[in-house]
């Protein structure tokens, strides 16, 4: 069962998007700033982390560039969730090394595709 | 009658007031959080039907048997709504369609009590519903300035087009709302609120006329370009003058070159002038470099500043011709000095360096 950390501080849309991916059989796990989201990801090596961009202590594009730059969590699939829409973040959300960008407002069902894509991309590479 | 049989009475009944009102306040206070903890309470124990009906399409929570948990099922909803898209924000529409909220909301729009009447408004905002803007509209006129703001948010909300007059109007209403409110919410009603703001151009107001023209801009519409060209030669506010520049500076169309040539002249306000230099940098930049050159040669600083920027990316001639006026030294040297280089044109630069 892949293992898939979400790390956001807005509780509906955490656990919005914790029930849906139990729901598509993944295990969750869930953080609700960037310093706890970075810390889990380091210890647990999740297979999928779907991270939000604007979080206290740490943003999401910090804990990307952090993840990127350590050996041990470079290839961590990354999806970005974010209200940050314009094209110069998309930009920068991919720069900071996120494989997807899913933007707010969301569908459920469609980040739940994309997880699903970009666990499957993982495992063929 | 001594000091003292004065004093006593008065000291206890002050002490007894004091001590009145401390218990007020603190009953108050536990009464306000026992109120938020049974709110809490609420939003808990509805929380996982709503998110099993948005996540997993499972049923509708259904009002009647939910009883005083509905109002938290409403709540939840109208928080919920506003990031979502999809058939799962259809379905949460559907929910609070099915149990009467729109309805109810739209009635409570107009009732005593601006708490009240701001939740209404903010329902129907996230509701997206169109048949709830007479009501959402009807709140920019509200006496209290806090539901006038609701209602101007929730209008961007609905995301409908018939919104932007009522926006657009509120900015000529004797009981303001802040400019940046009514342009957050044109903003969120997107591309499709640029025929309602072509009309705004021509409203009376130079708040409206700015705000209009500055949407329109970001909102690239093509369409608009005779009505921003006009503004930027015959509006009678500089301001607005400037902002139609801007505009027409991101929308790009050769049709303003024209115009905005015209805005370069040194009878011109030197605002204007470098906001007409810095949109014929997507307009047509080679095709202005005799005026660019004179506002380069201008005096004024931000004139020199947007001028030399635009000559930089008017191709190799304009780039020689500004190269010339680097290496001269004389007015409008650092400008294009500062141009050269932030455009990077290390073989004209090192030219003027040496």
């Amino acid at each position: 069962m892949p293992q898939i950390l979400i790390v956001e501080d807005d509780p509906d849309i955490r656990e919005l998007t914790a029930f849906k991916l139990t729901l598509e059989g993944h295990e969750v796990h869930v953080e609700a700033d960037g310093e706890a989201g970075l810390a889990a990801a380091r210890e647990l090596m999740p297979d999928l982390i779907v991270l939000d961009w604007m979080m206290p202590r740490l943003t999401g594009l910090e804990v990307c560039q952090a993840l990127r730059a350590d050996p041990a969590t470079a290839s961590l699939p990354i999806i970005l969730l974010t209200a940050k829409a314009q094209e110069a973040d998309i930009q920068r959300g991919f720069a900071a090394g996120a494989d997807d960008y899913v933007s707010k407002p969301f569908s459920p069902p469609e980040l739940a595709s994309r997880v699903t894509a970009v666990l499957a991309r993982a495992v063929t590479a | 009658m001594s000091m003292q049989a004065v004093v006593v009475p008065v000291l206890i009944g002050l002490g007894l007031t004091l001590a009145t009102l401390t218990i007020v306040a603190a009953a108050g206070k536990a009464r306000r959080r026992a109120t938020d903890a049974r709110r809490e309470r609420r939003l808990a124990e509805v929380r996982p039907s709503v998110l099993r009906m948005v996540g997993a399409g499972g049923p509708a929570p259904d009002a009647e048997a939910e009883g005083a948990s509905w109002a938290a099922i409403e709540e939840l909803a109208v928080s919920l709504l506003p990031k979502l898209r999809g058939a799962d924000r259809a379905g949460l529409v559907e929910l609070l369609e099915s149990a009467g909220s729109i309805e109810r909301a739209r009635r409570r729009s107009s009732r005593p009590g601006a708490v009240g009447r701001a939740r209404a408004l903010e329902l129907l905002g996230v509701s997206g519903v169109p048949r709830a803007l007479p009501e959402v509209a009807r709140g920019l006129r509200d006496r209290d300035p806090e539901v006038r703001a609701v209602a101007a948010r929730a209008l961007g909300k609905l995301g409908n087009p018939g919104a932007v007059p009522f926006l657009l109007g509120a900015l000529e209403e004797p009981r303001p709302i802040p400019v940046s409110l009514i342009g957050m919410a044109l903003a969120h009603i997107g591309p499709q609120a640029s025929d309602g703001l072509r009309v705004g151009l021509s409203a009376p107001s130079p708040a409206c006329r700015g705000l209009s023209a500055e949407l329109l801009g970001h909102f690239d519409a093509v369409a608009a370009v005779p009505e921003l060209v006009a503004l930027l030669e015959h509006d009678p506010v500089l301001g607005v003058r400037v902002r139609a520049a801007d505009a027409l500076h991101r929308i790009g169309s050769p049709h303003a070159l024209r115009a905005l040539m015209g805005c370069l002249d040194a009878s011109q306000a030197p605002p204007l002038r470098a906001a007409a230099a810095q949109a014929l940098s997507t307009v047509g930049p080679g095709a202005a470099q005799d005026d660019l050159l004179l506002a380069l040669a201008s005096g004024h600083h931000s004139v020199a500043r947007a001028a030399a920027g635009t000559l930089s990316l008017g191709g190799p001639g304009a780039v020689r011709r500004l190269a010339a006026v680097a290496s001269g030294g004389g007015v409008g040297s650092v400008e294009a000095i500062e141009a050269l280089a932030a455009q990077d044109h290390p073989e004209v630069f090192s030219g003027v360096a040496a």
